[in-house]
């Protein structure tokens, strides 16, 4: 079978299944961090980490089978801002660049308030963040993308150690009940049970195309062919959309192509496909449920929230060169270093968002400090 | 005493965007705490949001109130009141 057209049926098929899980048990990466700061909960968070163990393990045993995989790149300041920009940006819309197509899909209408702000944002990021973004992706700690590159190991002596340490903190937190909420309606998933699948279908996204999941350059790709469309000279002039790089991946036969013009190649086959699969995952999984339902009387601040805060994840996923998706469920468990940062950008980030949402936006300031009282 | 039929002080989040929904119902709570206390008010919760459905009911029982998710329609019902 073509490789084009094998992409696009098993990225269809990875992310329906990843639809279905990830609204069943309403697997937000958001709340992973912001849970922290807004509402003192680390549920989501644990989550995260047990699919950063699977997935460390799964992505080794891939690369050791011989599995071509996409390296990520170098770290510099442009990955810690980054994170902080995209903190701040997923927070106020409530969800990020996965989160907003699976509740899109499953009736929540400021999930498409957030996507319209993530192509809104992609073109922003075209005309005025390019050369701010290469300013800080020039400020470079060192060459080495991962751990294991920075230490001269075998990644197999990182992998190992660090999966080990992750392990017995999930042990610990399985054993005292606290990987669990209690549910209330008969078909919540927790969600240590959807990051295991979420674990394997991204080991699939890599066995299949090569890279984790991630549909953030999808927005960006949307956002060029309108503008192409609109003024098809400057984009003709524009330096920027002419460059294209082309992965060869042995192990699957074919190649990832990346055009950053208006122009098809198989990273927009491979994310538009996903994009499509969550979303009908998501709505098939609502209609199964009973619950699917959609209500345009919110307030109008939340759907400005949702939608500036899709713009500002969009500019700083470009300026990241990857979205929390990318770092969090690819990055981490390649033991990336420009992932660590991003991650470490996330927590500030929320933080500032999450002020910004409980003091102008859903205006509940200080009642997370009423929890258990 | 406890009244026999507490008012219901119905709270539509449906559709709005998280943690709206576990925020705003908390603050609800907060305002009406002595009213459901007391027994005479139950804060009705209706939402869209699946994690809401969850989220709400385990920080209002921590909070020591009596908690019933139900799912009316395509939404659900979180109906918090006294003990």
């Amino acid at each position: 079978m073509d490789f084009t057209l094998k992409t696009f049926l098993v990225m269809l098929a990875i992310g329906s299944l990843a639809g279905w899980v990830m609204h069943r048990s309403d697997f937000c990466l958001t709340g992973m961090v912001r849970d922290v700061f807004l509402t003192r909960s680390f549920l989501l968070l644990r989550a995260l980490l047990l699919s950063v163990v699977i997935s460390t393990l799964t992505f080794e045993i891939l690369r050791r089978f011989g599995v071509s995989i996409q390296v990520f790149g170098s770290p510099s300041a442009a990955h810690l801002l980054g994170g902080i920009g995209f903190g701040v940006g997923m927070t106020l819309a409530g969800s990020c660049v996965v989160g907003s197509v699976y509740r899109f899909g499953g009736g929540e209408v400021t999930g498409a308030a957030t996507i319209l702000g993530l192509i809104f944002g992609s073109l922003i990021f075209f005309e005025l963040a390019i050369p701010i973004s290469g300013f800080f992706k020039r400020i470079s700690l060192f060459e080495a993308a991962t751990i294991p590159e920075l230490l001269g190991a075998d990644p197999l002596y990182v992998v190992l150690p660090s999966a080990l340490a992750g392990s017995l903190f999930i042990i610990s937190w399985a054993r005292g009940g606290k990987l669990t909420l209690k549910s209330f309606i008969p078909t919540y998933l927790q969600p240590w049970k959807a990051a295991v699948a979420i674990s394997f279908l991204g080991a699939l996204s890599i066995f299949f195309f090569g890279t984790p999941i991630s549909i953030s350059t999808l927005y960006a790709k949307v956002a060029t062919t309108i503008e192409a469309a609109i003024f098809p000279g400057h984009i003709a002039r524009a330096s920027y959309f002419s460059k294209s790089v082309a992965i060869p991946l042995e192990f699957q036969g074919g190649s990832i192509t990346i055009n950053n013009g208006p122009v098809t190649d198989t990273l927009f086959i491979a994310q538009g496909a996903l994009f499509i699969g969550i979303f009908f995952g998501a709505l098939f999984s609502a209609k199964m449920a009973g619950d699917y339902e959609v209500n345009f009387r919110i307030p109008p601040r939340q759907y400005l929230s949702a939608f500036a805060g899709g713009v500002i994840m969009a500019i700083s996923a470009r300026i990241a060169e990857g979205c929390n998706v990318w770092h969090l469920l690819g990055g981490l468990p390649y033991l990336s270093i420009s992932s660590l940062l991003f991650l470490a950008g996330l927590f500030p980030g929320s933080y500032l968002g999450g002020l910004i949402l409980k003091n102008r936006i859903i205006m509940t300031h200080g009642v997370e400090e009423l929890r258990g009282k | 005493m406890m009244p026999e039929k507490p008012q219901e002080f119905v709270v539509d989040i449906r559709g709005q965007i998280c943690p709206s929904t576990l925020l705003t119902a908390l603050k609800e709570i907060n305002d009406h705490r002595d009213d459901i206390r007391s027994g005479e008010v139950k804060i009705i919760v209706l939402t869209t949001n699946r994690n809401a459905t969850s989220t709400i009911p385990n920080a209002a029982e921590n909070m020591g109130y009596k908690v019933n998710v139900e799912r009316e329609n395509s939404h659900y019902r979180i109906e918090i009141g006294a003990e």
